[in-house]
């Protein structure tokens, strides 16, 4: 009894349990299947029992579709349960496959096996799950992987974990080279000596900085471009790289991804665009100068030109002759004004107008302008005045000459513009407060008036409204353009309302201070606020700059010295020391070149600065006197700023080790006999004196005078002043025609040279 | 009355030197630093120049330090008053700058080219040198 309730039991749990249970004997005959076995293979149990267990439970390996028959025996065979292999599935009765896992145990009666229990369940779902794991994960390898920016994994080590196809393909390297070495190593780096990060070198790579910042902040680094040199089939090459770095926790520590872009051909681009748009920037500033070279060497001649025509003009002339040469006055003036428009344009342009900031009256600017115009208005009838409304503060601060320009060109405009009736000048008052004025002028005229459509063109360069009016009325079509910038840069607007036929107005704010006048020159002062107290040596032979260069030098406190040439530097240097010296070039007796070499050769423990000062601007020349061992150079005419500036910083790096290498080339054979040097150069200022005397007997003034200036030269080389003095005072002579005066100072030089005696034989001989 | 005018321009330099030779002998230079040896020199001979009209851009020394050293050497030299040199700047270039300068220093007249003979008379006149 008790036995048959045990049974009872049992099958009551087999049958209410999930798991598919089926119990075979050691043949392979079905002895029991329970419910859910009979759900899971979708057979009843009255069908199965003492079936052949391959026909009942048909499984198989998925993929290979290899059929597991007796499996069973295994686990008879082994005598121990054994499971399934994965990717097993079971053929159900309808021929579905699912996926499964069982247990199968042999069944023992004492030491006999007398069958087979088989206990297997249905994994679909979760096999199912499994597989999307697995795709998931392959899909974001993928994605790793054939990402399009390079993307590299690495750890806190610095060591790479993991690497893109796109990095492998940016570094040019395989990917079996990169994994596990630290990323320097890996990716090829110039300094690599297998720990990244901790060689010297490393110091300035901002890779390695990045990481450090990232290490000890734990942010994302973003948008860092470097150049990365690597070595690659061992030759050096540069890219230019940008990156994005991210700590990133995975499951077993802290990881950092770096997102990795090559731009070295957008780096390249641009390197080509900057090149291009510096050339562009060089070629513009060499315009500007080139202008600003132009401005003067185009106002000279046409000064001189109207001067003649002006002169002429006061002579006794005939009516016809009158009339022409006020035509010629008004041409050239009218050239000077468009020469003066595109130099003002151009100085614009090239951002070199400064604006005068002093004190203006209002009205007298105003009447000033007026009077200007009032001539021009009156002859074509126009009636010209001005009102300043009553509010306005009269009192300013800005540019007067820039004002009254704009001024200019838009009532001469007007005037231009206007056949009959009436140019008014208006002025209000915008805005005050404590600081700022903000006046409106207004220039209105009853012209002919410019259409909606031309109005865009007005404030183009070189445009006028169109051709026609350009032949009747004449003008550049610049003073507006001008205009328009000048008020732009005095913080105001320009606008303008016009009717066909019936009138124009322009009207343009500017903004004034109120403050009282800066001092003009701040610049100028702060220099002079400047106490150098320096020491310093003069070497210049001539005495006005002597004078000039003292007076500059000592307004700032400055000891002066002189000497007046190269030996007697040499000599002063022996016996007093200064801060720096301040060397003439071009000298007699011993040159600034040669008493430089000398003072560099003395020289042992100290070392004093040397500023050339030279009238020669070639950077040949100033090679020459950096290698004979100078430290700057200045051109003259000397100016205070830059020579104060150039002192200062020379004695700034006073300490610097002199480079004794440079004047090896120095040369030995200067110390020439100086009274052998001096007595050829009296032959030739004799000669000189002779040629000068036979044309001016022959009245070729021209070129006397050309040679008084060589005499004057030879003379002053060898410090005879009284030879230079007379040749000056020839040259003076000459220049004011008064050729007798010139002819016996000849004389006279040609005596006094004779009297000394040293004349070379040979010389008078050929004479 | 003696005139030095200093001018590096050929065409400016006749012009102006035409004006003045009316008024008086004049003199030529053509850079800053002959026109410094000139008045020292004129000082030297006992006949010191009356008038120097002075280019502000010449080579060497332009005209501003020219002008300067002259005033320097007049106050060295102990020459005041009437004595002093009368001096007119002249200039293509209209910047205020130079013009504050020049007057600073101690100009008696500035002038911009082209040059108006008509005002260059009447500062003339004031400056009493017209006989």
């Amino acid at each position: 009894m008790k036995c048959i309730n045990e049974l009872n039991h049992y099958n009551t749990i087999l049958e209410s349990i999930g798991d598919g249970v089926i119990s075979i004997n050691v043949k392979g005959k079905v002895l029991s299947f329970n419910k859910a076995a009979e759900k899971i293979i979708g057979r009843s149990r009255e069908g199965v029992i003492g079936q052949d267990i391959n026909t009942i439970f048909k499984i198989k390996e998925k993929n290979t579709n290899t059929l597991y028959k007796d499996f069973y025996k295994k686990a008879i065979m082994m005598n121990k349960k054994i499971g399934l292999k994965k990717n097993t599935v079971l053929i159900k009765e309808n021929q579905e496959e699912i996926y499964i896992s069982a247990s199968i145990s042999p069944v023992k009666d004492g030491n006999t096996i007398k069958g087979v229990i088989i206990v297997f369940r249905e994994i679909t779902k979760i096999v199912q799950a499994e597989q999307l794991l697995v795709d998931e994960y392959e899909n974001f390898k993928n994605i790793f992987y054939n990402y399009p920016v390079g993307n590299i994994l690495v750890d806190s080590n610095l060591t790479v974990k993991k690497i893109n196809n796109k990095a492998l393909k940016i570094f040019n390297i395989k990917r079996t080279e990169v994994i596990n070495k630290k990323i320097g190593a890996g990716i090829n780096c110039i300094f690599n000596d297998g720990n990244c990060g901790i060689n010297d070198k490393c110091f300035g790579c901002e890779l390695n900085k990045s990481m450090k910042e990232i290490f000890s902040s734990n942010s994302n680094v973003r948008g860092k471009v470097f150049k990365h040199s690597l070595v690659v089939d061992s030759r050096n090459y540069n890219i230019w790289i940008k990156y994005h770095i991210m700590p990133i926790n995975l499951n077993r520590g802290q990881y950092y991804i770096l997102n990795i872009e090559d731009i070295t051909e957008q780096k390249m681009v641009e390197e080509e665009l900057k090149k291009a748009r510096d050339l562009a920037e060089e070629a513009n500033k060499a315009k500007s100068q080139f202008l600003a070279n132009m401005s003067h060497e185009i106002r000279t001649p046409l000064n001189g030109l109207l001067g003649m025509v002006d002169l002429t003009l006061k002579s006794d002339l005939n009516k016809k002759q009158k009339t022409n040469l006020e035509i010629a006055k008004s041409c050239s003036h009218s050239l000077m004004k468009v020469i003066n428009d595109v130099l003002d344009l151009s100085k614009i342009e090239a951002g070199k107008i400064v604006l005068e900031y002093i004190n203006i009256n209002l009205t007298e600017l105003m009447n000033n302008t007026i009077a200007i115009h009032k001539t021009k208005a009156e002859e074509k009838g126009l009636k010209l005045s001005y009102k300043i409304d009553d509010n306005v503060e009269k009192n300013l601060v800005g540019d007067p000459y820039r004002l009254q320009q704009i001024l200019n060109n838009i009532i001469a405009n007007a005037i231009k513009f206007t056949d009959e009736g009436r140019v008014d000048l208006l002025v209000r008052q915008l805005k005050k407060d404590e600081k700022q004025i903000k006046l409106e002028f207004s220039v209105k005229d009853t012209g002919i008036g410019i259409s909606k459509k031309d109005k865009d063109k007005l404030f183009k360069s070189f445009s006028q409204v169109d051709g026609s009016i350009t032949r009747k009325y004449g003008g550049t079509g610049l003073g507006l353009v001008i205009s328009k910038r000048l008020i732009e840069l005095m913080n105001g607007k320009i606008k303008m309302k016009s009717e066909i036929n019936k009138g124009t107005t322009f009207s343009f704010t500017v903004l004034f201070d109120r403050k009282k006048q800066k001092a003009l020159n701040d610049k100028k002062e702060d220099i002079k606020d400047i106490n150098v107290n320096y020491n310093i040596l003069v070497i210049e032979d001539d005495v006005i700059n002597q004078k000039v260069i003292r007076m500059l030098l000592e307004e700032h406190n400055c000891k002066i010295d002189i000497a007046n040439n190269g030996l007697e530097a040499l000599d002063i240097l022996l016996k007093n020391k200064y801060d720096v010296i301040l060397m003439d070039v071009q000298m007699p007796e011993l040159d600034g070149i040669e008493t430089t070499k000398i003072i560099r050769k003395r020289e042992k423990d100290e070392y004093t600065p040397i500023i050339a000062l030279t009238a020669q601007v070639m950077t040949s020349d100033r090679d020459r006197c950096i290698q004979a061992g100078m430290d700057d150079y200045i051109a003259k005419p000397v100016v205070v700023n830059e020579l104060l500036f150039k002192i200062n910083s020379v004695i700034k790096k006073t300490n610097k080790q002199f480079d004794y290498n440079l004047i090896k080339d120095y040369n030995k054979n200067n110390d020439t006999d100086n009274k052998t040097q001096t007595e050829q150069l009296q032959n030739k200022i004799y000669e000189i004196v002779e040629v000068m005397y036979f044309l001016l007997s022959k009245k070729d003034f021209e070129k006397a005078e050309i040679k008084t200036e060589k005499l004057k030269k030879w003379a002053n080389s060898i410090g005879d002043s009284d030879i230079k003095r007379l040749a000056f005072k020839i040259q003076l002579a000459l220049r004011r025609n008064d050729y007798e005066e010139g002819y016996s100072l000849c004389k006279k030089v040609k005596e006094i040279i004779k009297g000394r005696g040293i004349i070379n034989e040979n010389l008078n001989s050929r004479r | 009355m003696r005139i030095l005018i200093a001018e590096d321009d050929l065409a400016s330099r006749r012009f102006i030197g035409e004006f003045f030779s009316d008024y008086g002998t004049c003199d030529y230079t053509v850079d800053g630093m002959e026109t410094l040896d000139a008045f020292l020199l004129a000082w030297d001979e006992g006949e010191p120049y009356n008038l120097i009209c002075l280019d502000i851009m010449m080579p060497k020394v332009d005209g501003l330090k020219a002008l300067k050293v002259i005033r320097d050497i007049e106050e060295e030299r102990g020459i005041l008053g009437q004595d002093k040199v009368k001096i007119i700047m002249i200039t293509a270039l209209m910047d205020t700058n130079d013009v504050q300068e020049a007057f600073d220093t101690g100009c008696e007249a500035y002038a911009t080219k082209p040059v108006d003979t008509n005002k260059l008379e009447k500062v003339m006149e004031e400056f009493g040198l017209v006989d």
